[in-house]
């Protein structure tokens, strides 16, 4: 009884500390602006010591809504393919299939970003696209290694009761797959934070403005508060994204 | 229409259909024939139990009857109906399956493992319960422990968990892979009495794997003895312990052990005499009246006595039981 009970104590305590970290995320997004003073010996004489070109927490919400996208396409398509490929016709295409996800891995996201302008224009989708394909490899290679390794025997009683194919995927391969997949999706999503601030490069609005105009304008002051930033909205995903995992491992 | 003479007795008919049949069965696998041309009839309402020598194929026997392997050559019947022309899943939930071990959904409850097939079939909710309470007694689980994840229970209760997740539809045939083989032996001991009374009380046709030949003894109403692909004899536990000295049966089934597993068939109470002159006074050696002669021979050997004193359940002493009442009849 009184290992339950400090077990449900210590489940109170990390449930406590989301909305906390949360809280303080926030607050720093706010702070920072006002925080002029402290950065004050990084500017150059006469530059301004904050970014005040747009508000910050709109930056980071956009910046957030990127990664967000991004990750899901990646969660779905990584998802869908791998399921694909593990079952029936479509296991003839894995070798393929795994290849190709690992070549668009290699190629640099500033050449990802540099080659869909022209195609695709300025703005959020040649970032989502560069963060979707660097987000795919962890998601899909994770899921297939999920997928193999279902136990034998469990497919076998499953199959053995009348689960059709369908059920088998959804009551018991993909239940016992998601923690896995989750945190493969937690390590894309915290690439994928670093990664969306080369998007403002190409007009899309992140927290790699103040980095960018800080680079373009020589102002160190600019560079470190985009990086803390940043820096602060990863750790916030992150713990987010825990949260899920712990939650998919649970049931 | 002419009137029909009387009628056949259909109930009759359906009692008297075999519930499975393997029909010149052959089977490959990984380019090896393991079952070659077998031909086995499994009666409704028996307890069949499949021995062999290990790899012999008595686990692709069960898997051919719920189609997770599928014959090369000839057919097996399922009440009747050729299975191949059967939907796979459909007849699959009308059968139980138990195997040895990690069966269990690891993300499910006790309760949500049991109500797999139920669920399927698309029991209402409350039927469901009620069935989950009645296997939870039935297989003596904890009630409290419905609600518990298969890595919370011993191995025990993992295996009647598994039981009851295959009993739970109320399918006629029930067919269990090596079930008992990972327990130690007082819970071995404790689900054969169990599973052996359930089949009894619910006259489900059982068609049960094992390599223990005294398991096979004690529950079979049939033993199937498999080897090189064929059935190598088929029949009571009296019928092929009384198999020919040299036979492969005779060997299979314990060689020169084999007069113990005859006495292990029979009942202290069938060869008792009534209480003569000659009766151990009180306080001697006693052996239960439903004890097996197996069980009477140990006990003379463990008092070095040559006659024992045969007590009824309350203790009362209904008989001895001698040395030569032992020989066979
Ligand atoms: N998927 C497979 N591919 C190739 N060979 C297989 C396959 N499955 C089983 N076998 C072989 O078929 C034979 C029969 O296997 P099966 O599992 O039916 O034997 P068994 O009688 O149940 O053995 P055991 O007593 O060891 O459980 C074995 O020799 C085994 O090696
Ligand atoms: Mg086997």
């Amino acid at each position: 009884m009184s290992a339950a009970e400090a077990g449900g104590g210590g489940r109170l305590g990390r449930a406590a500390m989301l909305p906390a970290l949360l809280t303080g995320w926030l607050v720093l997004l706010w702070a920072l602006p006002h925080a002029g003073p402290l950065f004050a010996g990084l500017a150059p004489a006469g530059a301004p010591a904050v970014y005040t070109r747009s508000p910050l927490l709109m930056l980071a919400l956009n910046h957030l809504l990127l990664v967000g996208v991004a990750c899901t396409i990646a969660l779905g398509l990584g998802l869908g393919t791998a399921i694909a490929v593990t079952r029936g016709a479509g296991a003839a295409f894995r070798p393929l299939v795994e290849s190709l996800v690992a070549l668009g891995q290699t190629i640099p996201p500033v050449a990802v970003l540099a080659l869909a302008v022209p195609m695709i224009g300025f703005g959020a989708v040649p970032t989502i696209v560069a963060l979707v394909l660097y987000g795919l490899l962890p998601v899909l290679q994770t899921a297939l290694a999920a997928f193999d390794g279902t136990p034998p025997q469990l497919k076998e009683a499953a199959a053995g009761m009348g689960l059709s194919s369908g059920q088998m995927l959804r009551q018991l391969e993909l239940p016992l797959a998601a923690p896995l997949v989750l945190a493969a999706l937690r390590t894309s999503a915290a690439t994928a934070m670093g990664t969306a601030t080369i998007g403002s490069v190409v007009g899309a609005s992140t927290l790699g403005d103040p980095i960018i105009a800080g680079l373009v304008g020589s102002n160190p002051a600019f560079v470190v508060e985009g990086c803390i930033a940043v820096a602060a909205t990863a750790i916030a995903v992150d713990a987010v994204l825990r949260q899920l995992e712990r939650a998919s491992r649970r049931r | 229409m002419t009137a029909a003479p009387a009628a056949p007795d259909t109930a009759d008919d359906a009692r008297a259909r075999p519930a499975i049949v393997f029909e010149a069965v052959t089977k490959a696998l990984g380019g090896r024939t393991i079952l070659d041309r077998l031909d086995l009839e499994v009666p409704p309402g028996r307890f069949v139990v499949l021995i062999g020598p290990s790899g012999c194929g008595k686990t692709t026997t069960l898997k051919l009857v719920n189609r997770l392997e599928s014959p090369d050559g000839g057919r097996v019947l399922v009440d009747g109906e050729d299975i191949a022309r059967r939907d796979a899943v459909e007849l699959r939930r009308g059968i139980g399956y138990v195997i040895q071990s990690g069966g269990l959904f690891p993300h499910w409850t006790v309760r949500d493992n049991i109500a797999t097939v139920p669920r399927l079939l698309g029991w209402p909710r409350s039927r469901i319960r009620a069935r989950i309470e009645e296997l939870v007694g039935l297989l003596r689980l904890p009630a409290d422990h419905i609600g518990r994840y298969p890595h919370q229970l011993s191995g025990g209760q993992q295996q009647r968990v598994g039981i009851a997740r295959a009993l739970a539809a109320d399918p006629p045939i029930l067919l269990m892979d090596e079930p008992f083989s990972a327990l130690d032996p007082v819970t071995r001991l404790e689900l054969q009495d169990e599973i052996k009374e359930i089949q009894q009380r619910t006259g489900k046709t059982v068609v049960f794997v094992t390599h223990d030949v005294d398991e096979a003894i004690k529950l079979a109403t049939d033993i199937a003895l498999l080897n090189a692909g064929r059935l190598a004899c088929f029949g009571s536990p009296r019928q092929v312990t009384a198999a020919q000295a040299g036979s492969f049966t005779y060997d299979f089934l314990g060689g020169g052990a084999i007069g113990l597993r005859r006495l292990a068939l029979e009942q202290v109470a069938d060869r008792a005499r009534s209480p003569g002159p000659g009766a151990p006074g009180r306080g001697g050696p006693q052996v239960a009246a439903d004890a097996s002669l197996r069980e009477a021979l140990s006990a003379m050997l463990e008092h070095g006595a040559d006659r024992l004193s045969v007590v009824d359940a309350a203790g009362r002493p209904v008989g001895t039981l001698g040395w030569s009442d032992l020989a066979p009849r």
